[in-house]
């Protein structure tokens, strides 16, 4: 139940957070529009699907009427870019409307975006670029997550992103930022293990320590992706198969934090559809494994 | 937060930049941890990359006919030039590109006046494609029209109705270069451009493109804005001699002209 972003944030709860019982769970994936044919046509064991809601934002009714039919065979959760989370500019309630109003059309089970900024004074970057990690980003953050749940009338869920720069005024590591603007907003929290993995590559840091600092019970949702290794550097393409390495830090994650709702992402170099479903599959095998 | 402000401005301004001063380069390097296993020069080349990519990318998907015309090396030399003169100032990608034919309003040559008119034409017809379809009037409502009081009437032109007039006669490549990209049906239509114009609109869930004689245009670009029956008889019975309200009315329902709305 949705108290209020605001009210919510005041007073977190330490223990394991009330959840609705929820159709969202096991290993799902992001559906680009290019397989809408295919599920409706053939309708994938798939339990549940990843909707980029700012693809769809300003269709007319006739171009929905496959993510409709999709809708009501599949339960899902949209993933948004547009919130622009940590940037300077007033929080967009014209975007906000228009997700609100695409949210009560096709009711997802939640909606997330990324704790990042794409926006300043109208220039849109179509990238999601980072923050330093201060107290004083963390309150701004805060109140505009705060804004942003109250205009939507639920929490949202956040995730951390990947990132090629660090800011020297940063004053705490990437993980306490992440929990505490968290805890602070009363968003929950969705953890990309592949932006763990290449962040700890590119910055310098143990991806265990990440998922050690993570608290159980704000964690909703898990991505997984896939990297390319340019020189010694990873850069986070969403165009490759999972690694291994991002395996075995999943399969650590599901150790830490229990079976969460799991989503494959694969936004460009298209495999067919049935090399994602493989892909899911592998997804499945190891959430399946008792880890409790 | 004016610090937060100011360091995303720059930052901003830095990705949005062809070619950075080292002046803007250094001020943000130095506000960048330089530790680790990226450098900043590296990170930031990353987010340039990427910003570049995206909106290359989105022009390409806005004028894949102006990409056959021109080629893939000549049409990314212009993408190149429009993103660093026009940025983004939207977030959805599909609606990045308006404008693009400015960059030939520079040149000074024959080509450039073809290359201005077809980008027009083909960035009218691809924003087509995210028009929402308003009702259309029929031919049912046409008798209910004509028994209303004129004064009260208000006709209106579908709300994807776009204007164009064109200085060249780039139908036929565009018509050619549409044949071997697009899937949709031809457009049945011929073209004469001495002195007609287009009306790009969508009907039915397929875009149309019809013509009007040019010096019709202004009587039209103010029914876009919805026009009294009375003016509508003025105008119009003015241009087409002989043909009667009921025929003109006629003409512009059974082309699907008017809405509804």
């Amino acid at each position: 139940m949705y108290l209020g972003g605001s009210a919510f944030a005041r007073n977190p709860p330490e223990g394991p957070l009330e959840q609705k019982p929820s159709p969202i769970s096991g290993a799902g994936l992001s559906l680009r529009e290019c397989h809408f044919s295919q599920v409706i046509e053939k309708s994938p064991p798939v339990p549940w699907f990843e909707i980029l809601a700012d693809n769809f934002l300003n269709r007319s009714p006739r171009q929905l009427r496959d993510l409709e039919q999709i809708r009501s065979d599949y339960p899902i959760v949209f993933h948004c870019v547009g919130m622009n989370l940590g940037s300077a500019s007033p929080v967009d309630k014209s975007y906000l409307k228009q997700v609100k109003v695409f949210s009560e059309a096709f009711k997802p089970e939640w909606i997330s975006d990324h704790l990042c900024w794409t926006e300043i004074n109208g220039h849109f970057h179509h990238d999601l670029l980072p923050l330093p990690y201060t107290s004083k980003i963390i309150s701004h953050v805060t109140d505009r997550i705060k804004t942003i749940q109250d205009f939507l009338g639920q929490e949202i869920l956040i995730e951390n992103i990947s990132s090629y720069i660090r800011f020297k005024e940063t004053e705490m590591n990437e993980w306490d930022f992440f929990k505490e603007v968290s805890v602070r907003s009363g968003a929950l929290l969705l953890l990309d293990i592949n932006n763990i993995y290449v962040n700890s590559v590119n910055h310098g840091f143990k991806p265990e320590d990440y998922l050690n600092h993570i608290p159980r019970n704000r964690v909703r949702q898990m991505h997984l992706a896939g990297f390319e290794k340019q020189n010694e550097v990873l850069i986070d393409t969403h165009g490759h198969s999972v690694a291994p390495v991002v395996w075995n830090l999943y399969e650590k994650a599901l150790e830490m934090l229990g079976s969460l709702p799991t989503c494959l992402e694969r936004d460009n170099n298209l495999p067919n559809f049935e090399n994602l479903l493989d892909e899911i599959k592998l997804i499945k095998a190891r959430m399946e494994i008792d880890h409790d | 937060m004016t610090d937060l402000n100011d360091s995303q401005s720059e930052l901003s301004s830095f990705l949005y930049s062809r070619r950075p001063s080292n002046e803007q380069s250094s001020r943000l390097i130095q506000g960048l941890k330089d530790d680790g296993p990226v450098s900043p020069i590296l990170g930031l080349q990353i987010y340039r990359n990427n910003l570049r990519v995206s909106l290359v990318e989105a022009l390409k998907e806005a004028y894949p006919l102006t990409r056959r015309f021109l080629g893939e090396d000549v049409f990314k030399e212009y993408a190149l030039r429009f993103i660093y003169e026009y940025t983004s100032f939207q977030n959805d990608l599909n609606r990045y590109g308006e404008g693009f034919w400015y960059l030939f309003d520079k040149e000074n040559s024959e080509l450039s006046v073809f290359l201005k008119d077809f980008t027009q034409l083909e960035w009218t017809w691809h924003q087509l494609d995210h028009e929402v379809e308003d009702e259309i009037l029929g031919v049912a409502d046409l008798q209910n029209l004509l028994r209303m009081n004129p004064e009260k009437i208000v006709l209106k032109l579908r709300s994807s109705m776009k204007l164009l007039h064109l200085e060249t006669n780039v139908f036929p490549i565009f018509q050619s270069l549409r044949s071997s990209c697009e899937k949709e049906q031809e457009i049945q239509t011929e073209i004469c451009f001495e002195n007609q114009a287009l009306l790009l609109f969508k009907s039915d869930g397929q875009r149309r493109i019809d013509l009007v004689e040019k010096e019709l245009l202004p009587f039209l670009e103010r029914t876009a804005q919805g026009i009294h029956l009375n003016e509508f008889v003025t105008h119009f019975l003015s241009k087409e001699a002989g043909t009667s309200l009921e025929e003109a009315l006629y003409l512009m329902i059974s082309r699907r002209w008017l809405s509804k709305s």
